[in-house]
C-alpha cells in the first residue's frame, strides 16, 4: 500500500539542531552585563520620570514613559529567567521501579511506560506517522513494558462513516485505542480518560503530528531517578517551517518574468537577498533551547504538552490534593457561614459525587497550570526539567489564521491564569517561580506598552509635540547607553539564537494579544482552538487591518513633516529625525505580519488541503 | 465499632452480593495499588472483599499492604460511584500505610476507615 504524501514529504530528512553547549563565562558575562543593563535602565527611567517631562504635553509624556516602565519591568524578568543554566547529567533508562520510587513493602518490579498520541480531528493518516515513529522507539530492557494507546477525541471508531476512522488505524498498527463520549476538558479530559484506564509509571504526552526518534525514551526515562522529578520537556521542533526564498525568484513568479535576459538581470540585483525564512517565526529554538532551558536553574521550566514525559505519581497526588481542597473548601465555608452539620455533611457528599478527579487542569493552558500547581505542592516539592536535546518533530501552523488562533489560545490562557490563580500570589512557589511564571504572564500584557510605541511617533507627527523635553544631549546620554548594553546583553542571554523574527512577531501580535486581553477581561469562556496543521490559506486581511492602518499612518505622517520640513516651518526636525528613525523599525516589524497574510508556498498552486499521492 | 465492623466482614467474606445488583461495584486490591489495566476483575480472588449491609458497603482492606496516589484516585472514584447511587462506604481494616496516606492528602474527614 502506498502511503499517502503530505505537504512536509519533503522535509523529512531535514536535522534539528543540537543544544548550545553551557559556557560559564558566557554565563558571567551576560550576569555582568545584565546587571548593567538593570542599572542603567534605572538611572534612564530616574530620568525620564523626574526631568524629562514636556510639561506642555503631561499626557502624553507620561503615556510614553509609563510603557517603557513597562517594558523596562518585561526585562528585568527576562534577565532574572536568564541568570544562569541548569543541564542536568542524562543518566541511564530506568529497568525497576525501586529506581524511581520508594517500594514501601511491595515487591519490586519493572516500570511501565505508556505513550499517548492526543488525537481530536487530525488526518488518520498524519496519526499513523506518529504511531509508527513511536513504536520505533528503544529502550534497552526487554522486561520494561512500553505501551501506546491513540487517545481518541474524535470519537472516530467508526460510527460515523463520514468520519475517518481512527480505530481502524490503530488496531492496524496493533496499538490501544482509547475514546470518550464528549469532549469535557478537551485536552486534559482527554488524558485524564486515558489515566483512568492505564497503569504506565511513567507516560509520554504526544500530539496527533508529534513523531518522537528512536531514542526518546532512553534519553529522557533516566531523569526519573531523581525521586522529585515530576516531568520532563523535551524541546519541540518544527521541521516544516518555511524555507528561505530569494527574492529574485519571488520576482520572478509574481511579475511571471519568462525572458531570460529578464531574469538574469533580476537575478543579479536582488540574487543574493534572501527572504521568508520562517515567515510564521515558528521556529521555537529560542524558547525551548534558552528560556525554558535557563528555567531549570529556578526550578520553574513548564510542561509544554507535546513531547514530555510525566510521573504519574506526580500528576494523580495533584488530582487527589485538589479533589480534597475543593471538599474542605466548601467544609469551611459552610462552616463560617454556621450551617448545620447535616446540611454541611449533605452538601459535601453532593460535592465528593460532584467533583471529578481531574489530574491535568482543564483549562485551556492546561500545562502552564498544571506546571504551576506541581510546582507549588510544598510537601512534596516537585522539580521539572527542560531537557535540552531535540527528540522528536513536529508540525507547525501554515498559516496566519491557525496561527493566530494558536497564540491567541496560549495568551487567553495564561492571561486567565493570571486573573483567576495568579502565580505572583500562589503560595508554595519560590519566588524565583514566581518571577519566571509572571514573566511568562507578563509578557502577554505587552499590547499595552507596544500599542503605546507604536501610536507615539504617529502622535507626533501629527501634532508635533514630543512627548520628552527634547531629544537633547541629556536624552540620549541615558537612552543610548541602556539601549545598547540591553542589546548587549540580550545577543549573550540568547546564546547568539537570531531575536529577529521573535522580535517582529512580539511587536506585530500586539493586535492578537489585545483581542485576548479583552475575552479574558470581559469574562468570556476560554475556548480550547484544536490548531489546524493544514496548509489552508483562508482570508487574513482581518487579522492585518490594525498593522495596514498602523503602517498607512506612519507612512502619512512621515510625508506631512517632509512637507513641513521642505517648507521650512517644522519645529523639531531633530524630533522629526529620531521619530522617522523609530518607525523603521516599527514598520519592519508589523510588516512581517502582513507577509505572512499573503505568502503561499511557491510549489503550491492551488490552496488545498493535502497532496495526496 | 470498628471491632464489629471486622466481625461482619470476617462472617461474610466476599458476600458482594449482599449489595442490590444495580448498585454493585467491585474494586480489586491491585486497582489500589495503582494497576489499572491488566487485573481481572471478574475473578474474586482479584477483588477486595465487601459486605453491604444497612445501607453501608463495608470494604475489607485487610490483604492491601499499600496504596499509591492513583490508588487513592481509584478508591475516591469507587467512593463516588457508590454515594451516586446512594451507597455509603466504609474501607475497614486498612494498615498504617494507607492511614498515613489518606491522612496526607487531608482526606481522613471523607474517607470513612471504619
Amino acid at each position: 500500500m502506498r502511503r499517502k504524501s503530505f505537504y512536509f514529504d519533503k522535509f523529512e530528512n531535514r536535522v534539528p539542531y543540537k543544544a548550545i553547549p553551557e559556557n560559564k563565562y558566557r554565563t558571567f558575562l551576560f550576569q555582568f552585563t545584565g546587571t548593567l543593563t538593570i542599572a542603567l535602565g534605572i538611572a534612564y527611567l530616574n530620568w525620564r520620570w523626574r526631568y524629562s517631562f514636556n510639561y506642555e504635553a503631561m499626557w502624553f509624556s507620561v503615556l510614553l514613559v509609563t510603557a517603557e516602565t513597562l517594558s523596562f519591568i518585561s526585562t528585568v524578568m527576562v534577565i532574572i529567567n536568564f541568570w544562569s543554566n541548569k543541564d542536568v547529567p542524562q543518566t541511564p533508562p530506568v529497568q525497576y521501579l525501586s529506581e524511581i520510587e520508594d517500594l514501601q513493602g511491595r515487591p519490586d518490579r519493572s516500570i511501565k511506560i505508556d505513550v499517548f498520541i492526543a488525537t481530536y480531528n487530525e488526518d488518520v493518516e498524519l496519526v499513523r506517522l506518529s504511531i509508527i515513529d513511536a513504536k520505533r522507539m528503544k529502550y534497552p530492557h526487554d522486561n520494561v513494558v512500553i505501551k501506546i494507546y491513540v487517545l481518541d477525541d474524535g470519537r472516530r471508531d467508526g460510527r460515523n462513516p463520514a468520519k475517518e476512522n481512527m480505530k481502524v488505524v490503530a488496531e492496524e498498527e496493533g496499538v490501544g485505542y482509547l475514546l470518550r463520549e464528549h469532549n469535557e476538558g478537551y485536552k486534559a479530559g482527554n488524558l485524564k480518560n486515558a489515566l483512568e484506564q492505564t497503569d504506565g509509571d511513567i507516560f509520554v504526552i504526544l500530539d496527533a503530528d508529534t513523531r518522537p526518534f528512536p531514542d526518546f525514551l532512553i534519553h529522557t526515562i533516566g531523569y526519573f531517578r531523581n525521586r522529585k522529578m515530576a516531568w520532563v520537556q523535551t524541546p519541540q521542533w518544527f521541521y516544516d517551517t518555511t524555507e528561505p526564498e530569494k527574492l529574485s525568484d519571488i520576482i520572478s513568479t509574481k511579475f511571471r518574468i519568462k525572458k531570460e535576459g529578464v531574469k538574469k538581470g533580476v537575478e543579479k540585483i536582488f540574487g543574493k537577498i534572501i527572504v521568508n525564512e520562517d515567515i510564521y517565526g515558528n521556529d521555537p529554538r529560542l524558547f525551548y533551547d534558552v528560556i525554558l532551558r535557563k528555567r531549570n536553574y529556578h526550578n520553574a521550566a513548564f510542561c509544554c504538552g507535546a513531547g514530555s514525559v510525566h510521573r504519574r505519581e506526580a500528576i494523580m497526588s495533584l488530582a487527589v490534593k485538589d479533589f480534597s481542597e475543593e471538599i474542605r473548601k466548601l467544609e469551611e465555608e459552610l462552616t463560617i457561614l454556621n450551617r448545620s452539620s447535616n446540611e454541611i455533611e449533605e452538601k459535601t457528599k453532593k460535592l465528593i459525587i460532584d467533583q471529578e478527579i481531574i489530574p491535568f487542569k482543564f483549562h485551556a493552558s492546561e500545562d502552564i497550570y498544571t506546571s504551576i500547581m506541581l510546582h507549588a505542592d510544598k510537601e512534596n516539592r516537585w522539580e521539572s526539567l527542560q531537557h535540552p536535546e531535540v527528540e522528536c518533530k513536529m508540525l507547525s501552523t501554515q498559516d496566519l489564521d491557525s496561527w493566530i488562533k494558536q497564540h491567541q489560545r496560549y495568551a487567553e490562557g495564561s492571561l486567565d491564569i493570571a486573573l483567576k490563580d495568579n502565580p505572583i500570589f500562589k503560595r508554595g512557589l519560590t519566588i524565583r517561580q514566581k518571577i519566571c511564571y509572571f514573566s511568562t504572564i507578563w509578557s502577554y500584557f505587552a499590547p499595552f506598552w507596544i500599542l503605546i510605541f507604536l501610536i507615539s511617533p504617529i502622535i507626533f507627527f501629527f501634532t508635533l509635540t514630543l512627548p520628552v523635553k527634547a531629544y537633547s544631549f541629556d536624552f540620549f546620554k541615558y537612552f543610548l547607553p541602556f539601549q545598547i548594553m540591553n542589546t548587549f546583553a540580550m545577543l549573550l542571554g540568547c546564546w547568539g539564537i537570531s531575536t529577529k523574527r521573535g522580535d517582529q512577531y512580539y511587536i506585530s501580535g500586539f493586535w492578537y494579544m489585545l483581542m485576548s486581553l479583552f475575552t479574558v477581561v470581559s469574562g468570556k469562556k476560554v475556548k480550547f482552538n484544536v490548531t489546524s496543521k493544514d496548509l489552508n490559506f483562508s482570508n487574513n486581511l482581518p487579522h492585518i487591518v490594525p498593522h495596514l492602518v498602523l503602517i498607512g499612518l506612519t507612512l502619512l505622517g512621515i510625508g506631512y513633516n517632509i512637507v513641513l520640513i521642505y517648507m521650512g516651518v517644522h519645529p523639531t526636525p531633530s524630533g522629526f529625525a529620531a521619530n522617522a528613525f523609530w518607525c523603521i523599525f516599527n514598520i519592519i516589524s508589523l510588516s512581517i505580519m502582513i507577509r505572512a497574510a499573503y505568502w503561499r508556498p511557491r510549489s503550491v498552486l492551488e490552496p488545498g488541503k493535502i497532496q495526496t499521492s | 465499632m470498628e471491632k464489629k465492623d471486622e466481625t461482619k466482614i470476617d462472617a461474610v467474606q466476599n458476600q458482594t452480593e449482599a449489595l442490590p445488583e444495580s448498585n454493585l461495584i467491585f474494586i480489586t486490591k491491585r486497582k489500589l495499588e495503582g494497576e489499572n489495566s491488566g487485573v481481572d476483575e471478574l475473578n474474586i480472588d482479584n477483588r477486595v472483599s465487601g459486605v453491604y449491609c444497612n445501607g453501608v458497603q463495608y470494604y475489607d482492606l485487610n490483604n492491601i499492604r499499600f496504596i499509591n496516589n492513583t490508588g487513592i484516585a481509584n478508591l475516591i472514584s469507587l467512593m463516588r460511584s457508590l454515594l451516586k447511587k446512594g451507597v455509603v462506604v466504609k474501607f475497614v481494616n486498612a494498615n498504617n500505610i494507607i492511614r498515613d496516606k489518606i491522612k496526607s492528602f487531608g482526606l481522613e474527614k471523607f474517607i470513612n476507615l471504619g
